[in-house]
């Protein structure tokens, strides 16, 4: 195993950094509106916090290297969880109870802790009567979608007004978990790879049920009733993902899903407990729209829902043009960073990734660690099936623009129906 | 111990078998004939298929005609009409008498690429030797895909040559490639599932002497072991009943012409064979992509009791003629 100190901290930066986090973990009532935290001084901060070399183990694989981190003050605050099911860019669980902290990288999207989160239904069959909650797609179509959000704020991804796809819940390893979900309507929260108890498993052919559930075949317009609380432990670190598991062909295909990412405990900027470090996070989220489901008579699955042809081909909730300069999506960094990119395919189509050229590193999946890490050349891809995870590793970067690209197979694998592209420009 | 440890001990002496009551875990719908067999009667035919859908929420049953290779003696897992098992180095004979109306043969997509064909109303005999161990399946590769999509399939399990040793590979005690993952073969007990789907408007043309443009098949049936969720739950074949601490073997077997992304609920499995051939970078996984004609053998740990559905997710493919829950989907249970 080697090891290298390469982080040289601005000592302007730590301070600042230092003041921004006291602000967060004093305010334990309220979303904080935090100013923006660039790359440098959040990720300097934490490092500043520190770590213990001791505490990083690298993965045996030469391209990916855990990273020193030396301390360069005490970590004399003491945090608080934040309960209010709410978090700004900076502010998470796992940092506030954490005592052994390592490197924090850049997040590069919002989350919400799922240590006392409460969320809810946007949309849903009798939604689609109503106002209707559309999704803008870069043709400018709408697309009407249901989505299940934060509660509190009725938020979707990334603290948005969009309600699909819904908020990223952060979890810790090991650390209990309550989520209730809020519904009129017959819905649940299937807690995808997360392996929970079956009785919070979501899926009413074989978890129970709350409300007129009476049968395998659910009707989507009976109600579910008040709420429902989903209570269980985290599971091991890695990325995973919640959906509503009622007539799931439909309701996933109208939004009803969000990501979950799980932090190995006080490693924020681990992928997994002693595994590979990264200084820039991303989430990629895929998945498709055939936007004649969306449309009235197709909101219950049957005859007329058939066939799925896809028309639009997402990352993140958004198509086309918007994916080259939204910064949930596109990616930017300075060379040599390690960039962790979480692929989540919540989608129903094969995709397949391709970096425009630059190489990386596949480290976990499906909230495990590789076995044998898989380094893809150039040119090479990395297929993922609907379900499943990756974790990819950029890292180190090396400098160039490169024009990245999701592409969507059909069904039978033959034929790519359409394509999301990005950028990633590393200097 | 860990019941993988004490399966791992139990396989460095073959008498630990007999001492510790462990028997031979056959698949389900392999048992009845309980020795592998050397000769095999197939009889490719037409036959109805009963596919359970549901309009305007009452369940109902359709009629697909199909066509499949029937087993007199021994039926295939759920409701295929035939299936095989046998031990690596052995000679199968199989005697194909087809009664449809085009020539067909007998393939195994990795092992027997190619065989003489069988004309109509008559009868063949194809020999050949089981090579590695592993899933695969049989269909007619004298029609292009249209014997796969007509559900012209059976599983064929090809179990190590050494009799008595529950292992996906000839040799258990593989070196693990991480200490704290070792990759072992050996389980408890095993269940095949043979994926593929249909597109009933192929069926009807094909049944009534048409022809189907293969471009335009998008399939709206689909089966597991040929049977359609929630009919899987009925089937003791298909519907995976474990014991806490045992190991299962679930050997996935893509004879349809989609992508089969199965996700497990409420368990990881350790992917072990892609194909035969030995996964090496993956540890576990709670979704494996069954690629087209892909054969996936899997190991799950039952860590956990409860109930727990396992589906595709191509949610299209856990419908019945666009209705949910029906099709690729079927359920664990752990006690």
């Amino acid at each position: 195993m080697r090891i290298k100190d390469e982080v040289g901290c601005d000592v302007t930066e730590i301070k600042d950094a230092m003041d921004l986090a006291k602000g967060v973990v004093n305010s334990d009532d309220k979303k904080v509106e935090s100013p923006v935290v660039e790359n440098n001084a959040r990720r300097h901060f934490l490092m500043a916090l520190g770590a213990s070399a001791s505490t990083l183990v690298g993965c045996g694989d030469e391209s990916i290297q855990a990273r020193e981190v030396k301390p360069k003050s005490p970590a004399s605050e003491t945090a608080t969880p934040n309960n209010n099911g709410t978090t700004t860019k900076g502010q998470d669980g796992s940092l506030s109870t954490s005592t052994t902290l390592l490197a924090v990288a850049v997040k590069t999207f919002q989350t919400v802790s799922a240590t006392n989160a409460t969320m809810k239904v946007i949309g849903g069959a009798m939604g689609m009567m109503g106002a209707a909650n559309t999704v803008t797609m870069a043709n400018g179509q709408k697309v009407v979608v249901w989505g299940l959000v934060n509660a509190v704020t009725n938020q979707g991804f990334n603290g948005g007004a969009t309600i699909t796809p819904g908020p990223v819940l952060e979890m810790v390893e090991g650390e209990p978990v309550s989520v209730t979900l809020s519904s009129m309507m017959a819905h649940t929260i299937h807690w995808h790879g997360l392996d929970v108890p079956t009785a919070v498993d979501g899926d009413p052919d074989t978890s129970g049920w709350v409300g007129n559930m009476p049968s395998s075949r659910v009707d989507p317009t009976k109600g579910l009733g008040s709420s429902f609380a989903y209570i269980f432990t985290a599971p091991p670190a890695g990325t995973y993902y919640y959906h509503c598991h009622v007539d799931t062909v439909v309701h996933m295909e109208m939004g009803m899903m969000g990501s979950i990412v799980v932090r190995p405990p006080g490693g924020e900027s681990l992928v997994y407990a002693n595994g590979p470090a990264f200084d820039k996070e991303y989430i990629w989220q895929l998945h498709t729209f055939d936007s004649t489901w969306h449309k009235s008579g197709h909101i219950v699955s049957g005859p007329a829902n058939v066939r799925y042809r896809p028309d639009f081909f997402m990352i993140n909730g958004m198509d086309g043009g918007n994916l080259l300069t939204d910064t949930t999506v596109a990616v930017t960094a300075s060379a040599g960073q390690a960039v962790l990119i979480r692929l989540v395919n919540f989608g129903y189509l094969t995709a397949e990734v391709w970096l425009g050229g630059h190489t990386f590193s596949i480290v976990a999946s499906d909230g495990r660690p590789m076995r044998k890490n898989v380094v893809k050349k150039a040119a090479e891809t990395l297929i993922i099936g609907a379900g499943e995870r990756y974790e990819i590793l950029l890292g180190p970067t090396t400098p160039g623009t490169f024009a990245p690209e999701v592409r969507y197979y059909n069904a039978l694998g033959t034929l790519v129906l359409g394509k999301a592209a990005t950028s990633l420009v590393v200097t | 111990m860990k019941r993988r440890e004490f399966l791992k001990a139990s396989a460095a002496s073959a008498a630990c078998f007999s001492m510790s009551g462990l028997t031979l875990a056959m698949p389900k719908w392999a048992e009845a004939a309980q020795t592998t067999r050397s000769t095999i009667n197939l009889v490719a035919e037409v036959a109805q298929k009963t596919v359970a859908t549901a309009a305007t929420g009452a369940t109902a049953n359709v009629l697909v005609p199909v066509w499949q290779f029937r087993d007199q003696a021994a039926p295939g897992p759920g409701l295929l009409a035939s299936g095989i098992v046998g031990r690596t180095g052995d000679t199968i004979t199989i005697s194909l008498t087809n009664t449809l109306d085009r020539p067909i043969n007998f393939v195994i997509p990795g092992m027997l690429e190619t065989s003489t064909p069988v004309a109509p109303g008559s009868s063949g005999t194809i020999a050949f030797v089981l090579r590695a161990p592993g899933s695969y399946f049989y269909t007619d590769g004298a029609n292009g895909q249209l014997g796969r999509a007509m559900g012209l399939v059976g599983p064929l399990v090809v179990l190590p040559q050494q009799s008595g040793l529950n292992s996906l590979l000839s040799n258990p005690a593989v070196a693990p490639n991480a200490p704290a993952a070792p990759n072992l073969t050996l389980f408890d007990q095993q269940y095949t599932l043979l994926l593929h789907e249909m597109d009933s408007r192929l069926n009807s043309a094909i049944a009534s002497g048409g022809t189907f443009d293969m471009a335009t098949y998008e399939p709206n049936y689909f089966f597991i072991n040929g049977l359609s969720y929630p009919a899987t739950k009925s089937d003791p074949t298909t519907f995976i009943k474990m014991a806490l601490a045992e190991v299962v073997a679930i050997r996935f077997i893509n004879a349809g012409l989609i992508y089969y992304p199965m996700h497990f609920h409420g368990y990881h499995v350790d992917v072990v064979l892609r194909n035969r051939t030995q996964e090496k970078a993956v540890v576990s996984k709670d979704s494996v992509l069954v690629s087209v004609g892909e054969c996936v053998d899997t190991l799950l740990e039952v860590n956990q009791v409860g109930a727990y559905p396992l589906h595709s997710h191509y949610m299209p493919a856990v419908t019945a003629n666009g209705v949910y829950p029906f099709g690729n989907m079927l359920l664990l249970q752990a006690s």
